[in-house]
């Protein structure tokens, strides 16, 4: 056939069918907006997160913070670095003002945020965010005046406006000033890796200084997604497969009239396979035309609507990621079916023209599926019976295997078992339909107890970890260590901006020279006996078993009042023990006492003891505040989800080396969780693809049998009866698959179906609406066949 | 139309339309037990007649009765009136089925017995006497097939056998044989067997004969 001969039929078969095409185009249309859609967006998130990270840091691939006056001093000794400095303030243009947070860098030309109209501020000039553009009704050129908490006052040309990707209503203004102190920084940014200094490498190593690289934060910046985000990382491939099991549906319902055009072009002297050839050709070309279109679409509608869209999640994108790759994969999957469908249709093509004998399907199968089954029930029964005996278990790890084993039997058992008592031709036609059912059930129900499994166990696990591993710190709370003094006023604000209320803050001391830890009396005893000075070389009872943190830090109260307070886990008869460290070393230089009032808020990730800066612990022990803090944010779970993301990104912003304790993030656990729903809901997918799929071929294998039983006048209900007791394989796999997908659970360990979800039973519902899709595909009268 | 006639089929001013024609037309016309072919060439809607009087197809409009009752209306999952029986040129015999299970099958799903000395006497009598039950359809030529599918027809125990070109596929011996056979089968079982065919010889043998012209049934 010549190239234009085959592309005229292509058009006239396309012209023909036109409805079924305009049907494949708009499925691809569907499948390839979903998909791609769903991907661009995470995609775009993600993206705008790790943007902003970079904006923030003015693009320098690491962060420095000093932790006092020495590490100052050191710092400012390496021309290289460019100074940061965060606080709080405001922005005034003629009788506006607005408040903003105002970052100073003495470097020009370095863009801190991502600018979107303008350029980055020289000397003299300021860039602002375009939240507080919008409140000033500021342009390009206008004099601003920008004003710190600290009472400095700059004036300077606006010729920037800049967004924060991740907050659209980012209040931030930007000024250069060239002479900015080394008393005023906050952060050093540094292009190379700040560690390989010399003058810097001691410091780090006794964390006077942190510094951390940019591409931690962006990373640590990934997990701080905004709610609904992370769990859209499924939504792609979960979307592709359910459009993929409606795809092959409408495939399956289209292939009548295939078979027909393909009946009509063989009569026409074209051999079945080119007429196949013929037929996919132009399915997958349908295809590919709606899948490209609406991956356009969707790519042109999201970079329109950008906006829009990164608003409903709280960002402001200012471009999109075209999911490239979701395309190319949906792209190959199609064409890795159709190569597939051909070779299956190219096949059956082959053997039609060979021979129209069909052998007579035996009931054979059933006896190697009963032993495997049987192999499955005996471990399951051997590990129930050691249980209730609470004996110790060594096959207690194939428990999984053998609820696999006994679901992948099934099929067999239950195909040689419905057909039994039927008279012997109708015997054979049930054994022959169940016969082409009997792989997609035993994979369907194998997925089905297997992810069923899987994620009631994954759920159990993270439910269990979570309620074990709770962080020791008030419920909710977010400590912020190490945050400068500046910066940690501009974070409480913001905090407070948001809905936060109750807040601690603590001065971390200058620990240059010395280190003062607090610990109980009880331990200095037992140093003192030993004589000793390590505590790490005393029994472990001579540790306080009651906290968290035995031995714990010495802190700086920020308003000057009161008496020592402590862990009351430390108190012993109103005194806490005191070890003092002047060198990189486990041994203490020396241990002394003090009195403490006990205070139930301290201990573990809190402060062990709090002493005032002028009290006489911390003139004894030389205790000066270094310029940072710890900030602890005791409300913070009441505060959104979107706004917890805000404020950790805050944090990164302003405080990069900070460390942090959050006891309101679950993400860890919500991951777990969202991994195994991910698990739930793509082997639901599946096991609904293998059953439709399954019966799809069943039914146009057995189209001309299905069709007979009709033409030779069967009894309805007999006829029923047949196709019912078929149906029965994959339903009575699927109802087995639960019980014994839950006896594995439990087996396993998992003994609270409680804590195994809510989603865990899906798979076997899908299994359910699989086997009654297919009871209708087979009680569905064929349409005519060839008359 | 008549009524209350017992062994007929009735069809009163059946119409059957599709978007782009009208195959049947205000057809009227009674069968009654016996053979009767209904000539007319390819696309005239000698299939779709036999469709409708199958209750595989609902009539646009008009009614089909068979012993005065109304043929079961198809619907997505019920088609065919058990009634009726069909033949076609392709024989349609169930490729995986035994010759024995064939014939079985047409009385397994109306609830009857099936016992092998049923069948050889059928099998005798559409001159397959010889014929291994065990045999597979593929194992048989093209006029045994349609011996087999014409044995299943009379095993069901309908009241209607309708033939969609029974001789389509055969050459002109079996052809004729296989005409006589159902000429046969009207005659001594009662039944009211209609064969809708083109082939001259075929309607010669069988004798009683219609035409569909344009859209109309008529006497040849």
């Amino acid at each position: 056939m010549s190239k234009a001969h085959s592309r005229g039929l292509t058009f006239s078969l396309l012209r023909y069918r036109r409805r079924e095409a305009v049907v494949l185009v708009l499925l691809g249309l569907l499948l390839g907006a979903t998909v791609c859609g769903l991907e661009s967006v995470r995609l775009s998130a993600l993206s705008a997160q790790e943007r902003a990270v970079r904006a923030d840091q003015g693009g320098a691939a690491f962060t420095v913070q000093a932790g006092g006056p020495q590490a100052r001093k050191a710092l400012a000794g390496v021309p290289s670095l460019i100074r940061v400095s965060d606080a709080s303030g405001s922005v005034s243009l003629e009788a506006a003002t607005t408040p903003t947070a105002v970052r100073v860098v003495n470097e020009p030309g370095v863009a801190l945020g991502r600018i979107i109209d303008g350029r980055a501020a020289g000397a003299g000039e300021a860039t602002v965010s375009l939240a507080v553009a919008q409140a000033l009704d500021a342009d390009l050129g206008d004099q601003v005046e920008i004003a710190s908490e600290e009472g400095a006052t700059r004036r300077a040309e606006l010729v920037g406006i800049t967004v924060n990707e991740v907050d659209g209503d980012d209040a931030t203004a930007v000024v250069v000033d060239v002479d900015l102190g080394v008393a005023q920084t906050d952060i050093w940014l540094s292009e190379s890796d700040p560690y390989l200094e010399p003058s810097l490498t001691k410091l780090m190593d006794a964390r006077t200084m942190t510094y951390r690289p940019t591409a931690s934060l962006v990373e640590q910046a990934r997990t701080n997604l905004p709610p609904g985000l992370s769990s859209l990382s499924y939504a792609p491939i979960g979307m592709a497969l359910l459009l993929g099991v409606l795809l092959i549906g409408t495939l399956a319902a289209m292939a009548p009239v295939a078979r027909g055009d393909v009946s009509t072009l063989v009569q026409a002297s074209m051999s079945p396979r080119s007429a196949w050839g013929l037929i996919v050709r132009v399915a997958v070309a349908t295809l590919v035309v709606g899948i490209a279109t609406g991956f356009a679409l969707v790519s042109t509608t999201l970079w329109v609507a950008r906006y829009r869209v990164s608003e409903i999640i709280g960002h402001r994108w200012e471009g999109i990621e075209l999911a490239w790759l979701a395309l190319l994969g949906l792209g190959v999957t199609v064409l890795a079916a159709a190569a597939a469908t051909m070779l299956v249709l190219g096949r059956a093509a082959a053997s039609d023209a060979r021979t129209v004998r069909s052998p007579q399907v035996r009931a054979g199968g059933w006896r190697s599926a009963a032993v495997v089954a049987g192999c499955g029930v005996l471990v399951l029964v051997v590990v129930t019976v050691q249980k209730a005996t609470s004996a110790s278990s060594s096959i207690a790890g194939y428990v999984p295997l053998a609820v696999l084993m006994v679901t992948g039997a099934t099929p067999w058992l239950v195909g040689a078992l419905v057909a039994r008592r039927l008279p012997p031709a109708s015997r054979a036609v049930v054994r022959q339909f169940t016969a082409h059912l009997l792989v997609a059930t035993a994979l369907a129900g194998i997925i089905a107890a297997g992810t069923a499994g899987s994620g009631s166990r994954t759920v159990h696990n993270a439910n269990v970890a979570e309620h074990l591993s709770r962080a020791p710190q008030p419920p909710g709370s977010f400590l912020i260590y190490e945050v400068p003094d500046r910066a940690a006023t501009l974070l409480v604000e913001r905090y407070r901006s948001l809905g936060g209320h109750d807040v601690d803050q603590f001065q971390l001391p200058d620990e240059a020279h010395r280190r003062l830890r607090v610990t109980s009396t009880r331990l200095i005893d037992c140093m003192s006996e030993a004589q000793t000075l390590n505590p790490d070389t005393v029994p472990d009872g001579c540790f306080s078993q009651e906290t968290m943190a035995p031995v714990n830090s010495v802190v700086l109260a920020l308003d000057g009042e009161g008496g020592p307070r402590s862990d009351p886990g430390l108190v012993d008869q109103g005194a806490v023990g005191l070890l003092e460290y002047v060198a990189l070393t486990p041994e203490a230089a020396s241990t002394g006492h003090t009195e403490a009032q006990p205070d139930s808020s301290l201990g573990g990730n809190m402060p062990g003891l709090v002493v005032a800066p002028d009290s006489e612990i911390a003139r004894r022990y030389d205790l000066r505040s270094g310029g940072r803090r710890l900030v602890a944010l005791l409300d913070f779970q009441s505060l959104s989800r979107r706004d917890q993301a805000l404020v950790r990104g805050l944090v990164s912003r302003v405080a990069p080396g900070a460390q942090t304790a959050d006891a309101a993030d679950a993400s860890s656990f919500d991951r777990e969780r969202a991994r195994a729903t991910a698990t739930e809901v793509l082997g639901a997918a599946l096991v609904l693809l293998a059953l439709v799929a399954g019966g799809s071929a069943l039914v146009a294998g057995q189209r001309r049998t299905l069709r007979t039983l009709v033409e030779i006048g069967a009894v309805e209900r007999h006829r029923l009866r047949l196709l019912v007791l078929t149906v029965c394989v994959p339903v009575l796999t699927m109802a087995l698959a639960l019980p014994l997908a839950a006896w594995g659970t439990w087996l396993s360990g998992f003994a609270e179906p409680g804590a195994w979800g809510a989603l865990w039973t899906l798979p076997v519902v899908a299994g359910l609406i699989g086997s009654a899709v297919v009871g209708l595909l087979l009680v569905r009268v064929p349409s005519r066949i060839g008359e | 139309m008549k009524g209350n006639d017992l062994g007929m089929i009735d069809l009163d001013r059946v119409c059957v339309t599709y978007d782009d024609c009208q195959p049947l037309r205000d057809v009227s016309h009674s069968f009654r037990p016996g053979a009767v072919t209904v000539m007319g060439p390819s696309g005239s809607g000698k299939s779709t007649l036999l469709r409708v009087i199958a209750g595989l197809q609902a009539p646009t409009s008009g009614r089909v009765e068979i012993s005065s009752l109304p043929v079961a209306a198809p619907s997505w999952r019920s088609a065919g009136d058990p009634r009726v029986t069909l033949i076609h040129q392709d024989y349609r015999l169930v490729p995986f089925l035994t010759i024995g299970d064939n014939l079985r099958i047409a009385r397994e799903t109306r609830g009857l017995e099936s016992p092998d000395g049923a069948l050889l006497d059928v099998l005798g009598r559409v001159g397959l006497a010889e014929v291994d039950l065990a045999r597979m359809p593929a194992t048989l030529s093209g006029g045994e097939q349609q011996r087999v599918a014409i044995a299943r027809s009379l095993l069901a125990g309908s009241e209607v056998l309708l033939a969609d070109e029974p001789t389509g596929a055969l050459d002109a011996a079996n052809s004729a044989a296989i005409a006589q056979l159902l000429l046969d089968v009207g005659r001594r079982d009662g039944l009211i067997v209609v064969i809708a065919t083109h082939d001259h010889d075929v309607a010669d043998i069988v004798g009683s004969r219609l035409s569909l012209r344009d859209s109309h049934l008529q006497a040849a």
